[in-house]
């Protein structure tokens, strides 16, 4: 399947990469686990970026994103190439977190209530450069991880990942007016917490 | 349409998941409201912080030993399961041809072992193991737009964005220098940024089409953007 992109100088890497990939996907599915190593190379970022941020829990994050690679290992054969390995592999880690979250429901029954402390640990990644623009990402991806969970799961996977309304709704199990009111809460919220000044006011 | 059923919409809205005649009835309202317009223009700027921020976050620790571990462990654990059922029966069989053991006929014998055999086999090669069932919602994943119907809105979103980008070079030109028009251009280059940061992303998997609708959104939030510049509103 040929990329749409729009020819740009970019495109003769990516195809290269692309049957690098390919390769690698169909050795893996052979059982090489250097292949799958490759693999996981490529695409532990993206994995991660997402487990961090739907469960705000740097430690939980890494667990996770193992759990998703095994998982994937062990379930090699059920990707059949009809999409990219990478969306599916996302979604494998999309439906890892929702599921913990629910055992976790369980059996805590009480969620983190503290956004302050979730707050106060440091940036991903480590110390936060306080300059220019990585600071206002730094802002934002701070207060999505004060966010509550249901709110945060939303914006997470509805802005910054891109899948839509109904795709959430069919992967968490809610309705999809329950995702889009958690949505735009999460959006309300959110633009409170970027304010500086009503940040200074109060709470 | 009320005002607090614009302030509703208004999410509706950026998400693109507007009917026409619902998007054209806000946009009425929009052309005589500072408050919606306000509030639009801070959501806006909220999903294009968002379409920016990075699509990979290295995990602080190389979390490749865990895995393999993990993977080879779970290998040993079946070995040894395929290998459980497999040890009664050489133990039934030694009773089965022992001199003096249980007289069946060797016919029996075998057709027992081969059942066996099979069994064995099938666990270890086709029977489901634990946790098959999160998969199968994976598997679903949808096709999603066909990669020409992505390729062809995004050219013309493109397109108006470009002639979009034209003419708002010339209202600065023309000395346009409205405090609306100043917050919109400095938008505009984080819309910009958040665009060359998703299509990155995109180059880098192109088949993935959930980066594909990434700089579709980019995309739209700045053809949004640019229609604010061109309001009357923002002109005065």
């Amino acid at each position: 399947m040929r990329p749409l992109g729009t020819g740009s100088p970019g495109d003769d890497g990516a195809t290269e990469m692309d049957f690098q990939e390919r390769h690698e996907v169909t050795e893996s599915q052979q059982g090489n686990l250097r292949a799958f190593e490759a693999l996981h190379r490529r695409h532990v970022g993206r994995v991660h970026a997402l487990c961090l941020r739907m469960t705000a829990d740097r430690e939980l994050a890494e667990t996770l994103t193992q759990d998703v690679f095994v998982r994937a290992w062990r379930k090699f054969d059920s990707y059949r190439g009809e999409g990219p390995f990478g969306a599916w592999l996302r979604r494998l880690a999309v439906n890892v977190v929702i599921e913990d979250r629910r055992r976790a429901a369980r059996t805590r029954e009480r969620e983190v209530q503290d956004p302050n402390g979730i707050m106060a640990d440091s940036g991903a990644g480590g110390a936060a450069t306080r300059a220019g623009r990585p600071e206002a990402r730094i802002d934002l991806e701070r207060a999505i991880r004060t966010l509550p969970p249901g709110a945060r799961q939303a914006f997470v996977l509805h802005d910054i990942n891109g899948y839509r309304h109904r795709e959430i709704a069919e992967m968490t199990g809610l309705a999809e007016g329950t995702v889009k009111a958690q949505l735009h809460r999460a959006r309300a919220l959110l633009r409170r917490a970027l304010e500086p000044s009503r940040e200074a006011e109060g709470s | 349409m009320t005002h607090d059923q614009a302030q509703e919409r208004l999410h509706d809205y950026v998400d693109g998941v507007l009917g026409v005649a619902e998007r054209e009835a806000l946009e009425a309202h929009l052309a005589g409201c500072a408050e919606c317009r306000r509030e639009l223009a801070a959501l806006q700027e909220l999903l294009v912080r968002a379409a920016g921020l990075p699509d990979e976050i290295p995990p602080a620790r190389d979390l490749w030993p865990a895995i393999a571990a993990a993977i080879e462990d779970e290998a040993a654990a079946r070995r040894e399961r395929a290998a459980a059922p497999a040890g009664r029966p050489r133990g039934v069989l030694r009773r089965l041809f022992a001199p003096g053991g249980d007289r069946l006929a060797p016919a029996l014998a075998a057709a027992a072992v081969l059942a066996l055999v099979a069994v064995v086999v099938w666990r270890a090669l086709v029977a489901p193991g634990p946790g098959d069932a999160p998969l199968r919602l994976a598997e679903r994943t949808g096709p999603g737009e066909t990669p020409a119907a992505v390729a062809a809105a995004l050219a013309t979103l493109e397109a108006e964005c470009r002639a979009g980008d034209v003419q708002l070079a010339g209202l600065a030109r023309r000395g346009g220098a409205s405090p609306c028009l100043a917050s919109v251009s400095a938008s505009m280059g984080e819309v910009d940024q958040a665009i060359a940061t998703a299509r990155a992303a995109w180059r880098r998997h192109p088949d993935d089409p959930v980066l594909a609708r990434r700089v579709l959104a980019a995309y739209k939030a700045k053809a949004s953007l640019q229609k604010q510049a061109f309001s009357a509103r923002c002109r005065v």
